[in-house]
């Protein structure tokens, strides 16, 4: 199972933040740190995948998010519909089922493995522009 | 069955619904407070809010003259805390508030500012950190007080009794009624056992907003949910199944009630039954095998008096274990700081109608959801929306608050359409002016969110949130909401119907202390407007004159004159106030003087 701890590895690895720094950066809450074996709910990702973007790689926020809201549960997270809907319209996370994101499950290694991609993808784009 | 096992019993009738209009307040709830104004870090900094901003913000607030002006409260929102209790209190995240909130208070004090903090009635704060009051309230009211906070704002995730924002989805088993087919009720008449039984479709009658009739039963039995735009406030929102049951002689009977139930939003498994005004029932009943298999209740006991009694099967428990929550809060402020006055901003998104039972316990409530999902951070202002799906923009908080200004008063408290986006990306400066406008006319909360220290004297940001005469239509010592008198849109009560249209026109008015009023031209659409658009001086009287504060003095002026509070222009008229232009989602506001 994807967990807190495989995921900082992977976002230190790849964009070279290391914990402390993530911390510093509020990129990580410290609710991420409190169990590191704990499984990651995909909302919560979506949250770090997006400061991760915007404090990081310095990719911009899409102004406007609207076309998120064919997201049947969009509004279910009201602290992070601006996460999800940056995450879902950048392509970095998909929805679950149709039309719903699934904020509440758990991520998968192979969910986490698109999202980072999909980053490092922008950011390259980003950089070359 | 512990606190944290099921909502409260409500021994108290105080706290039921048949005792919101009573206007009563719960736990000593000081009133006549004035609407609040201040900054609140959530839209500015959203969960990225740390202590040095917030040092940061209230030197701006008191370098700009905000503080001389009535901004006075510091509020932190959600994002503050260390995830998980200590020793079960409250404590701060230590990264982004080194210092600890007593110091931070004794800071935001030291500037002659007052300090606001944030937290949730249910487990968890919206944002995640598993630190919210439910179980922990008379603990966490004397933290809060410890630490000096004079604000609260209290939100509603991750709530035990409803299925709110976080909330387990099976929480609707509290706060709906099973699927009623029928009720029996028994008894004996000159000495002879009988029984009858009444179809909650035949006989039944349905009262309120929500309960439906199919073929075979009676569902949907609760309070309607408040959090999305596009629906009126009026009226009663909670629905029940009423029987008129004969009853030969005064006695004691028996009622059981045939039902399926089920856990979610239309089907629950909590069930009251009053008779006669008395409760005799408010409990969960035992599940059926499944949603569309009807089983019968325990028996109750009632007492019937001879001739036409009324058996009323409802659940207003969305309501008041709500209410019982932040009276929870509120009981525990009572407690420890009885001569205290924090006030309480009331968060739960307009979900279980706080119109109905707010005053009770808080100064304000929010109405909808968020006026926008997309927050800002250090160095990124957050966007805000004019006209926009769902609650997200200025016009669809306005287009509910601004009927319900019957909800309002300084006996009661505000009507909080969210906090401002003045400064957000997403709105230019008219559409700022007239939400500072609308939010002033509104008698709302008045609540900034934006970076201050971006704002300089004099810049439009600045010239906007600092209008005195704008601000002083908020702050007046009568404290009367203004009230719509005239819409653009065909309508049978501009003041009371909610109007999703936009495309509009409206004209708000509302009663001064010094027996002037103040007039607003709202252009809600973001189309210029032409036409007549205007109001009487007898147009207005109807509409707030039993609120003015010297009606025969309006009704015998000779002439009025007519300050414009954005643009210091002075006029005059003899009755009619007319505006022939609006630029699209500008306002044109007068404060209107009578002169004998």
């Amino acid at each position: 199972m994807m967990n807190y701890k495989l995921l900082f590895d992977k976002i230190h690895c790849s964009f070279g933040i290391s914990l402390d720094e993530g911390k510093a950066m509020c990129i990580y809450d410290a609710q991420d740190c409190l169990d590191e074996n704990a499984g990651i709910e995909r909302r919560h990702a979506a949250r770090i995948f997006h400061m991760v973007m915007s404090k990081a790689c310095d990719i911009s926020d899409i102004d406007d998010i609207s076309q998120a809201g064919e997201l049947l549960d969009l509004y279910d997270c009201r602290v992070c519909v601006n996460h999800i809907a940056q995450v879902y319209l950048r392509g970095i996370m998909k929805a679950r089922l149709e039309r719903i994101f699934d904020g509440r499950a758990f991520i998968t290694a192979e969910e986490v493995e698109c999202a980072i991609d999909g980053i490092v993808k922008i950011k390259s784009d980003v950089l070359s522009i | 069955m512990s606190l944290q096992d099921r909502p409260a019993i409500l021994n108290d009738k105080e706290f039921r619904y048949d005792s919101f209009k009573n206007g009563k307040v719960l736990f000593n709830k000081k009133k006549n407070h004035l609407p609040a104004m201040g900054w609140n870090s959530w839209n500015a900094f959203g969960s990225g809010n740390t202590e040095a901003l917030t040092k940061d913000i209230a030197d701006s607030i008191v370098r700009l003259g905000l503080d001389k002006l009535g901004y006075e409260y510091v509020i932190l929102d959600d994002g503050c805390y260390k995830p998980e209790r200590v020793d079960g209190f409250l404590a701060n995240e230590e990264v982004k508030f080194p210092s600890g909130f007593r110091a931070l208070a004794d800071y935001i004090h030291g500037k002659g500012l007052k300090f606001g903090m944030y937290n949730d009635i249910g487990t968890n704060l919206c944002a995640g950190a598993a630190v919210g009051t439910c179980g922990h309230e008379l603990d966490d009211a004397q933290t809060y007080i410890n630490w000096g906070v004079d604000f609260i704002k209290v939100d509603n995730c991750y709530y035990l009794w409803d299925n709110a924002t976080f909330s387990d989805a099976k929480n609707a088993r509290y706060t709906y009624a099973p699927k009623i087919k029928s009720i029996n009720v028994c008894g004996k008449d000159a000495g002879i056992d009988f029984c009858k039984k009444y179809s909650a479709v035949s006989d039944g009658e349905i009262t309120g907003r929500g309960a439906e009739k199919t073929e075979d039963y009676v569902w949907n039995i609760g309070t309607f949910d408040g959090t999305g735009p596009d629906n009126t406030p009026y009226g009663e929102q909670g629905g029940e199944l009423r029987f008129t049951v004969e009853a030969p002689s005064d006695g004691e009977y028996s009622l059981t009630v045939e039902y399926a139930s089920a856990q979610e939003p239309g089907c629950g498994e909590w069930l009251q039954v009053a008779c006669n005004d008395d409760v005799i029932y408010d409990d969960l009943l035992e599940a059926t095998s499944d949603k569309d298999t009807f089983a019968e209740s325990v028996k109750m006991s009632l007492k019937l008096k001879a001739g036409s009694n009324v058996i009323r099967l409802m659940n207003h428990r969305r309501q008041e274990n709500t209410l019982s929550s932040y009276a929870a809060l509120q009981e525990g402020f009572d407690k420890y700081a009885p001569d205290g006055d924090i006030i309480l901003s009331i968060c739960e998104w307009g979900k279980t109608q706080p119109q109905d039972w707010g005053y009770k316990v808080g100064d304000s409530w929010r109405i909808l959801n968020d006026i926008t999902f997309q927050v800002g951070a250090d160095g990124d202002p957050g966007k805000g929306n004019w006209i926009a799906d769902y609650t997200t923009s200025v016009t669809t908080q306005y287009s509910k608050a601004v009927i319900m200004d019957e909800y309002a008063g300084l006996d009661k408290g505000w009507n909080d359409p969210d906090m401002m986006m003045i400064g957000m990306n997403g709105l230019d400066e008219t559409m700022c002016k007239t939400h500072m406008t609308m939010w002033s006319m509104m008698n709302s909360p008045l609540m900034l969110g934006l970076d201050l220290r971006r704002v300089e004297k004099g810049d439009w940001i600045y010239n906007i949130i600092a209008n005195k005469e704008i601000i002083a239509l908020n702050q007046d010592a009568l404290g009367i909401q203004a009230k719509r008198v005239f819409t653009t849109v065909e309508t049978e009560s501009p003041s009371t119907d909610y109007i999703r249209e936009m495309d509009r026109v409206d004209i708000i008015a509302k009663p001064l202390s010094d027996g002037s009023i103040a007039i607003s031209f709202i252009n809600v659409s973001d189309k210029d407007k032409c036409g007549d658009f205007a109001i009487s001086a007898k147009d207005i009287l109807d509409a707030i004159g039993s609120k003015m504060a010297d009606r025969s003095v309006f009704e015998n002026a000779q002439k009025y004159e007519l300050i414009d509070l954005w643009s210091g222009e002075k006029t005059e008229s003899n009755g009619s106030f007319c505006v022939k232009e609006i630029a699209a989602c500008d306002n044109v506001t007068y404060r209107v003087i009578p002169v004998q």
